[in-house]
């Protein structure tokens, strides 16, 4: 399905869910409310013309200034060979989302990675241990864009090197 | 160790026993410098340069008399070739600890001598790997060349030679910065 096709088709399948945002890579992209997260990928999953069989990746993203934390699921066909971006966009404070790896299994360990990184919970999630920093980690989220840890040491201004 | 390290306390009170102790020394110095093994293990890009590269037939670490050992039991050197994560200096700590006396570590590459690339705006990477075991020989570079990592090894053989018997229990009396 080219782009065109498959933002109309999603406009058409899920109206008033789905907030389009520009394609800024080619890709089709949306946002959508945290609480109709599980309906949306419930439908690109199943839905036989959309059929989004796979999640290469899921990260998030930090915006201070508008008090927001979101999480973005990249999404791809194998069947049907069209990729789509999906946003999802929290407050700052207390951010949580549904969990989306009863769809696509990948998503279990970056959802561990997410919710380590940037402190975003995510409800029912099957195994929710943390996964890549150290055991006895206690000094927040570090990829939080205003994250100061013990050790930190931020990157100087070109010519205010010491 | 224990048994050779007392040697020169006794051979020293007879005479002409210092001329013992410096051939002692030769030797055991010759047979250590001459079949450096190192421990297999690699956690970064410097691994490909450093061991794969400089230890296949091009530039070869065999001339050297180093050979790779995959147990720390077995192994003389530690080449930390690659990025240290704070999770990862607990792991080489263990791994060098492991190892039998004499033994001697190689900090190779930018990020195992001082963080490398990630010093700044990072939350993972240990600034150096002479914060958790010493070091005997750094060698620059991002990633060093094979010629330097061999130079380094040759400086090490150097350094090698010129010990005595008894100062091989040294690097049990290095204590860290505190982190």
């Amino acid at each position: 399905m080219t782009p065109e096709e498959l933002t109309s088709k999603i406009k058409t399948t899920l109206p008033d869910k789905v907030e389009e945002l520009p394609a800024v890579t080619g890709i089709p992209a949306f946002k959508v409310r945290p609480e109709h997260l599980e309906e949306v990928c419930r439908i690109l999953f199943s839905d036989p013309d959309l059929h989004f069989d796979n999640l290469p990746c899921l990260g998030g993203i930090d915006y201070p200034e508008t008090n927001e934390i979101g999480v973005v699921y990249c999404l791809f066909s194998f069947a049907r060979r069209h990729h789509l971006n999906l946003r999802v966009m929290m407050p700052r404070e207390n951010p949580e989302v549904i969990t989306v790896s009863e769809f696509w299994l990948a998503a279990d360990w970056f959802e561990r990675e997410t919710a380590e990184l940037f402190g975003i919970k995510f409800k029912d999630h099957p195994d929710p241990r943390p996964l890549l920093l150290i055991e006895e980690w206690d000094e927040g989220y570090p990829m939080r864009k205003d994250w100061e840890g013990k050790d930190f040491i931020r990157m100087p201004e070109v010519g205010q090197e010491k | 160790m224990g048994v050779i390290e007392k040697v020169p306390l006794y051979l020293e009170k007879i005479p002409g026993g210092g001329l013992i102790t410096t051939s002692l020394d030769a030797v055991l110095n010759w047979s250590r410098a001459s079949s450096l093994w190192y421990l297999l293990f690699g956690t970064a890009c410097c691994a490909i340069e450093g061991l794969m590269c400089t230890g296949a037939s091009r530039y070869d670490y065999d001339r050297f008399g180093m050979f790779y050992r995959a147990s720390p039991r077995q192994a003389d050197l530690m080449i930390v070739a690659g990025t240290i994560t704070n999770k990862m200096a607990k792991r080489v700590k263990i791994l060098y600890e492991q190892m039998s006396e004499p033994k001697y570590v190689i900090a190779m590459g930018g990020c195992a001598i001082r963080g490398g690339p990630f010093y700044y705006d990072c939350y993972s990477v240990l600034r150096g790997i002479d914060l958790v075991i010493p070091v005997d020989v750094y060698v620059p570079g991002c990633p060093p060349r094979p010629e330097s990592i061999l130079e380094g090894c040759l400086k090490l053989q150097k350094k090698i030679k010129k010990q005595k018997v008894g100062d091989w229990s040294k690097t049990e009396k290095f204590i860290p910065e505190p982190k």
